[in-house]
């Protein structure tokens, strides 16, 4: 498998309960065209309608078309503002762990009840 | 804090209690507490293979964040982890675990009817200093129904 097969492969098995490939290719991304936009994708399963790559029909590189193939396999709706973490939210344990910083802001605010 | 249960590292006991007492910080009087009453859970969390602990050394995590990228990886019970951290959200992911953006935790919380919207929105404009601009505008846009 060439690497870009990998990386679109896993990308389909991490994305695959919310019906989205994000397309890329070795090299220079063309799917994913910013990092922040990958931070959406990963937070959210989508990708924001504002990003070129709702719009951008194929990926082609010097390997051919393999991008666009996983493209027209792809479901992805750019009309709707995408859904929020609740409307996302899945069945899973009921243990959260948290890091120091968000313990620390979430423990100041409800003492303080006030802005820190 | 009280929305779920909640488990802690170590070693993120050590930076928020053990220091924060030493600096005379409330909020680490408050987390104390919750520990103390079992409210708070506080577990080890064991180093990774050498060439994991390698990998989190060159991401340039802080020990703390190291102690929870290892529970998180390691834990099987924890559900998710959450974090106001971007680097440590990447990397967790990265590692296929669930990571949950303190913002993101704030709505849930919302939505499950554990905190009121007019609290969720304080809380988020608490946490704005720490976050780069546009995470907690869109956190909020989200609990006004606007988007």
């Amino acid at each position: 498998m060439r690497p870009r097969e990998c990386l679109v492969t896993a990308l389909e098995q991490t994305f695959d309960d919310r019906s989205v490939v994000i397309v890329t290719q070795s090299g220079p991304p063309v799917g994913l065209a910013s990092a922040q936009e990958g931070l959406y994708a990963m937070a959210t399963g989508t990708v924001h309608p504002s990003s070129d790559m709702a719009h951008r029909p194929a990926a082609t590189g010097p390997e051919g078309t393999l991008a666009q193939e996983h493209w027209e396999h792809t479901t992805m709706s750019t009309t709707t503002d995408p859904p929020g973490p609740a409307a996302q939210e899945r069945p899973q344990s009921a243990i959260y762990q948290w890091d120091a910083t968000a313990l620390i802001t979430c423990a100041r605010f409800q003492v303080e009840g006030r802005l820190v | 804090m009280d929305v779920a249960p909640l488990v802690v590292t170590r070693e993120v006991q050590r930076e928020t209690v053990d220091a924060g007492l030493a600096g005379g910080y409330p909020d680490a009087v408050e987390i104390q507490a919750r520990i103390q009453a079992g409210r708070i859970a506080v577990r080890e969390a064991p180093q990774l293979s050498a060439p994991f602990e390698e990998v989190l050394d060159l991401y340039g995590l802080q020990e703390g964040d190291k102690a929870v990228t290892r529970l998180a990886v390691q834990a099987s019970d924890v559900g998710a982890t959450v974090t106001d951290d971007r680097l440590l959200y990447v990397v967790l992911q990265r590692c296929g675990r669930q990571a949950c953006f303190l913002p993101d935790f704030i709505e849930r919380a919302v939505a499950g009817g554990r905190l009121e919207t007019a609290t969720a929105q304080r809380l988020l404009l608490a946490v704005r200093p720490r976050l780069a601009s546009g995470f907690v505008e869109h956190s909020l846009r989200r609990l006004e129904g606007v988007i």
